[in-house]
């Protein structure tokens, strides 16, 4: 998404000084309130909040950096984010790759029934995550579930999917590939489209085989789409919520499930620990900030450099 | 693109059959779960969970989703998220076709500081803002409200970005002849301009409103008597009840969740691919 910032003649009144610029004004107004009220402000207000401590009923007291201190210390939240990066390492590269192996497939030329398959793959981004993981819940059920179905007619023992410390974040992995993958084939598929046909074609003249056409032109002039995509897999898989509050259930998700915003979820409106909970949200932002910005750059130095 | 010449043709057309089955098995794996939900939903209790599991549904029992739809006030709860849905979304359409309207096709002094901090918002990440938003909310006295769920949701960055792409698209002499025939400036943005905008604005309905059908963590948090709850979280209630292991009324129940976003979805699916090429690609 570049952002066409070609200078043009423009006009160098204040809003308030003619009557077009007035309506564009209030053409603006009614957005920019909404978004600096109930975006700006609270984003700000967060790293406020995180040097307090706030239980919502008392007035909220200033702590300095305690919050951020605890946060070194404390086991649940470490655990959270181990798994959270497991989530991440997981899902973010095999998801990409399969969903690019995919949409190559898709568009190969010969190939009937693309828009028929683009569809079927896309269903489940539509559905909501909660009624897809109360599916997937059943599918994992331990004692009556599809998966320990299949597993004990070829003799091998019932897994626990979703608790079991080596298969619940993998259960989850599969679950968010399942349910993504269409998405991003979608947005390959676009990018795939805008590759002229004529630079195959020369490569075809040059005697360059399918493999060698697929590495040394589709997926450099593909590498700003596969970055996009990367970048919103990164973020959409740092903030897995629903998944886990579904899988886990009544008692809340077994340690082996626990995410750093369930987690911040549980602090926040489970303890009513205002100022720890939004400490944890900045440090998740932080971190997010951290890693889009290191694949951004790997991206920049590799393909446009 | 040709393929290898020296390769003999049966070669080429196995490997066309294998490419084809591959692609089935996995629209197959693709709608499996949906599939198992529907059947499972249909079944009796007892056959839910036989060992191997049953194929087909029999006996057929289709008052499995009359019961699951009564053990919570899901009447309710579909009316709240329609509701929301409907209101949120033509909200968020002018909203967002008024502001980019305003940035495509006015000049003014920071332009494009203002489109730039529209876009950097898209980059703000919920959770960051849960709890400020909340503590807002309750000061506001909006918790639990239907303005509550909505307001805060009808400025999004993703819509106004793509307004603005497409009505750059359209000429301003439209509204130079209008201005010189009078017309006062809502008017041109109304009549003139709004009409010529259906292919956009169908795309972002379609977007907008199958968000806030799927919405889930807002409503969790700013809704908690059982009236203002959608069918998300009534979803949610459902899987961490005490039915949690009833999966037959949990599949029905999950099975009436999803279906209104997948019959939409296949209803406009056009403008679904189109809508995501535009916002991904074009700048």
């Amino acid at each position: 998404m570049a952002i066409n910032v070609k200078r043009r003649e423009r006009s160098h009144k204040f809003w308030f000084q003619d009557y077009k610029l007035r309506a564009a004004f209030l053409f603006l107004l009614p957005v920019m309130t909404i978004l600096i009220v109930f975006s700006l402000l609270p984003s700000l207000a967060a790293i406020g909040l995180s040097f307090t401590k706030w239980d919502m009923m008392s007035p909220a007291r200033f702590a300095g950096l305690a919050n951020y201190k605890r946060l070194l210390i404390d086991a649940r939240f470490k655990a959270s984010f181990v798994n959270t990066l497991f989530y991440v390492l997981g899902s973010v590269p095999l998801g990409v790759l399969f969903s690019l192996i995919v949409a190559l497939v898709l568009n190969e030329k010969w190939l009937k029934g693309k828009v028929l398959f683009r569809t079927l793959y896309f269903i489940p981004v539509v559905v909501s995550s909660v009624a897809v993981s109360m599916m997937w819940n059943w599918i994992y059920s331990p004692a009556y579930g599809f998966l320990n179905a299949v597993l004990s007619a070829m003799g091998i023992p019932r897994q626990f999917w979703t608790s079991d410390p080596h298969l619940a974040i993998p259960s989850l992995i599969v679950m968010t590939i399942w349910q993504t993958f269409g998405f991003n084939v979608v947005i390959f598929l676009a990018g795939l489209l805008s590759i002229p046909i004529e630079l195959y074609e020369a490569a075809t003249v040059d005697g360059a085989n399918k493999w060698q056409q697929i590495r040394h032109l589709t997926l450099p002039l593909l590498a700003p789409t596969t970055t996009f995509v990367i970048i919103m897999a990164i973020i959409r898989s740092f903030q897995v919520f629903d998944q886990v509050l579904i899988l886990g259930g009544v008692a809340g998700p077994p340690k082996t499930l626990m995410v750093t915003v369930y987690y911040l979820y549980q602090v926040a409106f489970g303890s009513l620990k205002m100022g720890y909970g939004s400490s944890i949200g900045v440090v998740l932002f932080l971190v997010i900030l951290v890693v889009v910005v290191i694949q951004f750059r790997i991206h920049v130095r590799r393909f446009e450099v | 693109m040709t393929s290898n010449v020296s390769r003999p043709k049966v070669f080429e057309t196995s490997g066309k059959a294998i490419i084809y089955l591959t692609l089935m098995a996995l629209a197959l794996a693709t709608l499996f779960p949906f599939l198992w939900a529907v059947g499972t939903s249909l079944k009796t209790e007892e056959n839910a969970i036989a060992m191997p599991p049953q194929w087909i549904p029999n006996p057929f029992q289709p008052q499995n989703y009359v019961e699951a739809w009564n053990m919570f006030p899901f009447a309710r709860f579909y009316f709240n998220t329609l509701l929301i849905s409907v209101l949120g979304t033509l909200g968020a359409l002018l909203l967002s076709a008024m502001a980019g309207y305003a940035l495509a096709k006015y000049e003014f002094r920071g332009q494009h500081v203002i489109l730039l901090f529209i876009v950097a918002t898209m980059m703000l990440p919920y959770w960051v803002n849960l709890v400020p938003v909340y503590i807002l909310l309750a000061k506001l006295g909006w918790l639990d409200t239907y303005h509550g769920l909505i307001v805060p949701q009808l400025a999004r960055p993703f819509g106004i970005f793509l307004m603005r792409q497409f009505m750059r698209s359209i000429p301003s002499d439209f509204i130079d002849a209008a201005r010189i025939d009078g017309a006062s400036e809502f008017g041109i943005f109304w009549r003139v301009i709004l009409p010529q905008c259906t292919p956009a604005l169908a795309t972002l309905t379609i977007f907008f409103f199958t968000a806030d059908w799927n919405s889930f963590i807002w409503p969790l948090i700013v809704t908690n008597s059982l009236e203002m709850r959608t069918v998300t979280v009534g979803l949610s209630l459902l899987a961490g009840s005490p039915y949690r292991t009833a999966y037959v009324l949990q599949m029905a129940a999950a099975t009436i969740g999803a279906l209104p976003a997948i019959v939409v979805f296949l209803a406009f699916q056009r403008h679904f691919t189109e809508g995501i090429t535009l916002a991904g690609l074009k700048g």
